[in-house]
């Protein structure tokens, strides 16, 4: 099993900004598809062979429905089979599936992330909970945006697949919500977003991962909950713990120190976070939320609104100090998970 | 050299170390040795049947040479033997016989070397009482066994349904001296990307016609025309048995897979990410076979029929997939003339979804476990899982599906019959369909769904292609090349969700064919 399939907060995306997104995965499939028409052309059949295959097949039949979606197979729902996936931006996030159809914030940070984002920008979408195999990119989260329509036609295209490396240059292009002004090439929202990156990144991976008691009674039973099999569970956890260990970078023992350490590092990163907040209403006192504050938001919603037992209630002890910060959160929760 | 020429006793002489001297010496020496043994074969034939109707029994049989094989296994292949010689009434023709097919017995599993000599006699202690000519004469059989080397390593190429694979396998033969066999092969292929197996199988009381399967596996599989690659690792129980008078064949199996869809290509659609990850199938499979067919690989008579039923995760069996899957499969050949002969196959399927154990409901279906129709050696004339629905460049694959060719094979000019060299013309067609609603009803029983998604299937025209070309039935695998053209498809080529269909050439390596 590739590490892929362990389901970790997204590996840090913010040094990819809104507006400075990189196009050289795009560029790299217009090679692509000017090469095979290229080839296309090159070889032509001969006259008859062409003629002849144009005449066939002669009866061309209406294509058949795809199959349904768990959502339209439930009998409780009547919706449209087409509206469904066609129609709707679909966020796929780490969720269990009765949040999901309540769009509750996801339980991971990287997915609760975007998903703030999406909501901040007044994107509409719905989630649907998923795993990192379905992921272009090997890790949740990814978004199916809404298929546009064909003009002159009820039919529409075949939606598109965002991955989350071109998460944020799709929300500029469609997001209907105010724009956040806040400059992202500056060494200061650098220097916050490495903080949330790999300080509190790492507090949180300990917390969950690394601690047994919060390892067993919330990690492994919500990443697994679509396989709650044994011993099939026990080979995911035990992939998805090692993945979080290599990327803690101690692959021998975790002593007591270690963690320790980590919990300290994450405690004057919030310090600095709240510093860095002081008593605006959002970062970088920008008039709306943006992406920094949905990143906060990721970590402290689900610090502050788990129950983490054992060290992560250090964790949480070390958030709370900072009234500023449980604000912060409290504001982006009524505002947008009301 | 002057006199005599070639009569000459020095030619002679000289000529007789020369290499076709001692080829005809040593040809003339083989026929008179094969004419001895031929001789002393029909001898001994007509001794027998001379004596054919002498009552005998026998007062033992024994195998030597089988240091490895258990005698409890050895007592019950030969058991049936001694048990016909003590009800009495047993000839000498019967006696052969029995032996035959105790010996038969022997070689079927694989763990003697085939030719099996055995030796009649009469015990020391016997002498023949010419008072009593008709008392049955007591006989001492001895088998002589030579067994093969416990382990054999191989490795080697082979050729499955729409795939090649190189493989290396090491073989335990008679591994606790009951013909119980363990494999462990290793094979990589161009479908099947990587495939490890260990199987342990059993006869079950030294039967030849059922057996016990265990088995272990760790394969993955690339699904393109899906745009996944589908991992699955497990366990497969299997107990098999046949009924060789009437054709039968059965197997009753339990799995126990966890699956994994992943490695998406980048292009891949909607329906086949919401279904990627992992699932846990945990299914009791039964299989029937009755086959007749003369030969399966290019049948020119006889009728197969299959039938195959599947429950997953229904009651006690949990995993996180429920459905009962059922598949009919029936072919017919027969000779027209001259060699020309006719085939036509018909199959069906039906994925009815089932309410897991301790579920609410029933889920749909997915795309690991629905059908995917259309390829090379399915319905030709379409790409690999051609039919049915699709999304993008997807086969999604259908909950219910019909299936069914029809196909004429000429001789080869110049080729003989057993050449398995033939021309073929065939139509062959399909229609597969994802579980629907029916129109205008918002909620629907899933038994309602599959009812009108059967009538669909049945009443609407199918996906239909034809073509020639040539087949060439080796032991191994049946080769095709045909030229095909679609005639009816759904969907015009490039339309979204339309089926896949091949134009021109196709080129088919299998097993198993439409």
């Amino acid at each position: 099993m590739a590490s892929t399939s362990a389901p970790l907060p997204s590996p840090p995306q913010s040094s990819r900004t809104p507006r400075a997104s990189s196009s050289s995965p795009a560029a790299a499939r217009t090679q692509i598809s000017t090469d095979t028409t290229a080839r296309g052309t090159s070889f032509r059949p001969p006259r008859f062979i062409r003629v002849l295959f144009d005449r066939f097949p002669i009866y061309i039949y209406p294509t058949d429905p795809v199959p349904m979606t768990a959502r339209e197979f439930q009998t409780t729902l009547s919706k449209q089979p087409k509206d469904d996936i066609y129609g709707t931006n679909t966020l796929y996030v780490f969720s269990l599936p009765g949040d999901a159809q309540n769009c509750a914030p996801s339980f991971n940070p990287g997915c609760l992330k975007w998903q703030t984002y999406l909501k901040i920008r007044g994107v509409g979408f719905c989630i649907e909970s998923s795993s990192n195999h379905a992921s272009p990119t090997g890790s949740l989260p990814f978004l199916i945006a809404e298929a546009a329509p064909i003009a002159g036609s009820s039919e529409r295209h075949l939606p598109k697949t965002i991955p989350v490396s071109k998460l944020a240059q799709w929300v500029e292009d469609n997001a209907p919500g105010s724009v956040n002004q806040t400059n992202p090439d500056t060494p200061d929202y650098r220097a916050f977003t490495s903080l949330i990156d790999t300080s509190i990144r790492q507090a949180w991976l300990y917390a969950l991962y690394i601690d047994s008691t919060n390892f067993k009674a919330q990690t492994k039973p919500r990443y697994t909950y679509s396989t709650p099999i044994w011993p099939v569970n026990y080979f995911l956890g035990l992939q998805m713990r090692q993945a979080a260990l290599d990327n803690l970078k101690i692959n021998t023992e975790v002593s007591k120190i270690t963690g320790r350490m980590i919990y300290l590092r994450a405690k004057e990163a919030w310090a600095a976070l709240g510093a860095l907040l002081g008593g605006q209403k959002w970062f970088f006192g920008a008039q709306d939320a943006g992406i920094f504050d949905a990143s906060v938001f990721a970590y402290t919603h689900l610090i502050l609104n788990q129950d983490l037992e054992g060290s992560g209630q250090d964790l949480r002890a070390g958030l709370e100090t900072h009234a500023n910060l449980v604000n912060h959160e409290r504001r982006i929760r009524s505002t947008w998970f009301g | 050299m002057a006199v005599g020429g070639s009569d000459d006793v020095f030619d002679i002489l000289k000529n007789a170390g020369s290499p076709d001297a001692v080829a005809a010496q040593q040809a003339s020496r083989k026929a008179r040795d094969e004419e001895a043994a031929l001789k002393v074969q029909r001898r001994a034939a007509e001794t027998i049947y001379e004596h054919s109707t002498q009552p005998v029994y026998f007062d033992s049989i024994t195998v030597l040479g089988a240091q490895k094989t258990s005698r409890t296994f050895l007592e019950k292949i030969i058991k049936p033997t001694l048990d016909k010689s003590d009800q009495g009434g047993f000839t000498l023709k019967e006696a052969l016989r029995e032996l035959n097919k105790t010996i038969n017995g022997l070689q079927h599993f694989d763990i003697f070397h085939p030719n099996i000599p055995f030796y009649l006699d009469t015990p020391p202690s016997y002498s023949f009482d010419p008072a009593n000519p008709n008392a049955p004469v007591p006989l001492t059989a001895i088998i002589n066994v030579k067994e093969r080397s416990r382990l054999l390593l191989k490795s080697g190429t082979d050729l499955g349904n729409t795939e090649g694979s190189a493989y290396g396998q090491a073989t335990f033969r008679n591994l606790f001296g009951g013909a119980e066999s363990l494999n462990i092969t290793a094979s990589a292929g161009t479908r099947t990307r990587s495939a490890y197996d260990a199987t342990f199988t059993t006869p079950i009381n030294a039967s030849p016609f059922s057996l016990i399967e265990l088995k272990g596996l760790s394969t993955a599989r690339d699904n393109s025309h899906s745009s996944h690659t589908e991992l699955s690792k497990g366990f497969v129980g299997t107990v098999r048995w046949a009924t060789p008078s009437h054709y039968l064949k059965q197997s009753i199996s339990y799995e126990g897979l966890w699956r994994t869809i992943t490695s998406l290509h980048e292009d891949a659609s909607p329906t086949v990410r919401r279904d990627a990850g992992d699932s846990v199938k945990s299914a009791v499979t039964h299989i029937i076979t009755r086959d007749t067919r003369d030969n399966p690989i290019l049948p020119s008579s006889g009728t197969l029929l299959r039938l195959r039923n599947s429950i997953a995760g229904f009651g006690p069996l949990k995993g996180t997939v429920g459905h009962w899957k059922s598949e009919v499969e029936s072919a017919l050949a027969f000779s027209l003339f001259k060699g020309v002969s006719v085939s036509s196959s018909v199959r069906g399927g039906i994925l009815y979804p089932l309410t897991l154990g301790g579920g609410v409901g029933p889920r749909p279906s997915t795309v690991a476990d629905r059908f995917h129709i259309g390829g090379a050696n399915d319905v030709r004339g379409f790409q690999t899982g051609g039919l049915g629905p699709h999304s993008g460049k997807d086969s999604l694959g259908g909950d219910a599906y019909v299936a069914g060719s029809l196909g004429m094979l000429f001789p080869f000019p110049r080729a003989g019959a057993d050449s398995g060299l033939r021309f073929q013309a065939f139509v062959n067609g399909g229609r597969v369909l994802a579980l629907e609603k029916p129109p205008g009803s918002g909620k629907a029983s899933v038994g309602e769904e599959v009812r009108y998604t059967v009538s669909r299937l049945l009443s609407e025209a199918p996906s239909l292609a034809a073509g020639v070309g040539i087949v060439y039935g080796h032991p191994v695998a049946r080769f095709e090349l045909n030229f095909c053209l679609p005639l009816g498809v759904r969907g015009a080529y490039g339309e979204e969700g339309a089926e896949k269909a091949r134009k021109g050439l196709q080129f088919g390596v299998g097993i198993e064919f439409l």
